[in-house]
């Protein structure tokens, strides 16, 4: 009888501890690939700072959520748009769009994973090399949550917490 | 660890064989619901409580059953209570190490494969325990419906879907229900347009209706034979026709389509496919006892 119950505490440890890293590791990798919730949460935030969302920017695939979000912004006529998915959804025309206005606009990028803070990128080529490389696949960028803010070039600005983005997020994540 | 066995018969000092295959059962039980509690977003969490799940709920009950429960023959308790032997022991590591290795990489669609291989161990090998071929049948339905299944609808899903939307619009139309299929869209008279996506098909009930059948029939130690087809089958139909009449009613109106596709119309949908699963099961038990 003894003999049964180490047999059974001892299981029992190792089923808690190997069946919590499958919880967490899933926990992880699901919460990378969540899309809509932070793409809901900044267009909550970009109109609280007066930007009037007009339409959503569909992704090229059928049958999944929109990929961004397209504001008129208070501050100067042009329309900001902000994009929100994997880099393996970049393609075709988004991508071409994307692209473009890098060059003729100006844009933040971030970068959002489940195990870091974000970062912020401004790098026009870094930007570029990135998408190429996450559109090539076998990039471990590809799995990450993005976000781009594209605006014309002679509007300012959104003035965005996006730190605090990142952490209402996650809090939410963790619910 | 010194394992003996007491020639006396009082306190048995070694570890059942039973007991060693009741460890596979919790280590794949709990990893399948980590990976399922594990998931971020909240509605398959939540699925867990409802009816598809409940099905897989019953099929591991039906190995916790078959593995604990004593039958009435003597001869065969003792071979359940049998000493655990190497290859028990073998075979609990290499599942405690695959799931645990393939947790930490992230492997997706490992424990279905897993119960696969164990599904086909316990109904090849000879390893010491009484009922093995019902626990490697309900193992492999487990697998069929977590990996292959999905995979067949993938590989297929466009045939799936657009046969499916033609059939309900074939049978609602038998009722006075008139809608027109197109392609994967059914119109209705009313205006509605539906689109039928992966979720809205029949498919993956029909793969968990089958595991309901097999582990519903485990419990009470019935085996599969040829007859179970004939009610398997029987089982698929009436699963399609409850389903072609839900998609028709959806197409009359906003409200109706609310209530059948994201309301308590749901909730009664997969309470009825559980009884129907579960009253096949016993129909095919009594009827083929008969016989």
């Amino acid at each position: 009888m003894k003999l049964q119950l180490i047999w059974w505490l001892s299981l029992g440890a190792f089923v808690l501890i190997s069946a919590g890293f499958r919880y967490h590791v899933r926990y992880a990798v699901s919460a990378q690939e969540k899309n809509w919730s932070l793409l809901e949460q900044s267009r909550l935030l970009l109109i609280e700072t007066e930007q009037q969302a007009i339409d959503y920017i569909e992704d090229n695939v059928p049958n999944r959520p929109p990929i961004g979000v397209k504001f008129e912004t208070a501050l100067c006529d042009g329309v900001l748009k902000l994009y929100k998915t994997h880099m393996t959804l970049l393609v075709g025309g988004i991508k071409q769009d994307l692209l473009d206005e890098f060059h003729t606009g100006k844009f933040h990028y971030y970068d959002y994973s489940y195990d870091r803070p974000s970062r912020l990128r401004t790098t026009l080529k870094w930007a570029q090399k990135t998408i190429s490389r996450g559109i090539g696949g076998g990039s471990r960028i590809a799995t990450e949550q993005q976000i781009f803010v594209t605006w014309p070039n002679h509007c300012l600005e959104p003035k965005l917490d996006w730190e605090s983005l990142w952490t209402v997020d996650r809090v939410a994540l963790k619910k | 660890m010194r394992i003996d066995a007491n020639p006396d018969g009082g306190e048995r000092r070694y570890i059942s064989a039973r007991h060693v295959h009741l460890g596979i059962w919790a280590l794949v039980l709990f990893h399948s619901w980590a990976a399922r509690f594990g998931h971020v977003e909240s509605h398959l969490r939540e699925s867990f409580l409802q009816g598809a799940n409940g099905i897989i709920a019953i099929s591991f009950l039906s190995v916790f059953h078959l593995l604990t429960s004593h039958p009435d023959n003597e001869a065969d308790n003792a071979y359940k209570n049998a000493r655990a032997g190497a290859q028990d022991f073998k075979i609990f590591g290499a599942v405690a190490f695959t799931l645990t290795a393939s947790s930490i990489l992230g492997i997706k669609f490992d424990v279905p494969a897993l119960l696969f291989l164990l599904g086909a161990y316990y109904f090849t090998s000879y390893c010491q325990i009484q009922d093995k071929k019902l626990i490697g049948f309900v193992y492999l339905a487990l697998a069929f419906n977590g990996f292959l299944a999905p995979l067949i609808f993938i590989i297929f899903k466009n045939h799936f879907l657009i046969g499916e939307v033609h059939l309900a619009s074939f049978l609602n139309g038998l009722i006075g229900v008139e809608t027109v299929a197109d392609g994967a869209h059914l119109r209705s008279e009313s205006g509605m347009k539906l689109q039928m996506v992966g979720a809205c098909s029949i498919f993956s009930n029909i793969s968990m209706a089958v595991l309901g059948f097999i582990s519903f029939r485990a419990f009470f130690r019935h085996t599969l034979n040829r007859h179970c087809l004939y009610f398997v089958v029987g089982l698929a139909l009436c699963l399609i026709l409850m389903n072609a009449f839900r998609i028709g009613v959806m197409t009359i109106s906003r409200p109706h389509y609310e209530y059948w596709h994201n309301g308590f119309g749901v909730s009664i949908f997969a309470i009825a496919q559980i009884i129907l699963i579960l009253s096949m099961s016993i129909l095919s038990m009594t009827m083929m006892k008969r016989s």
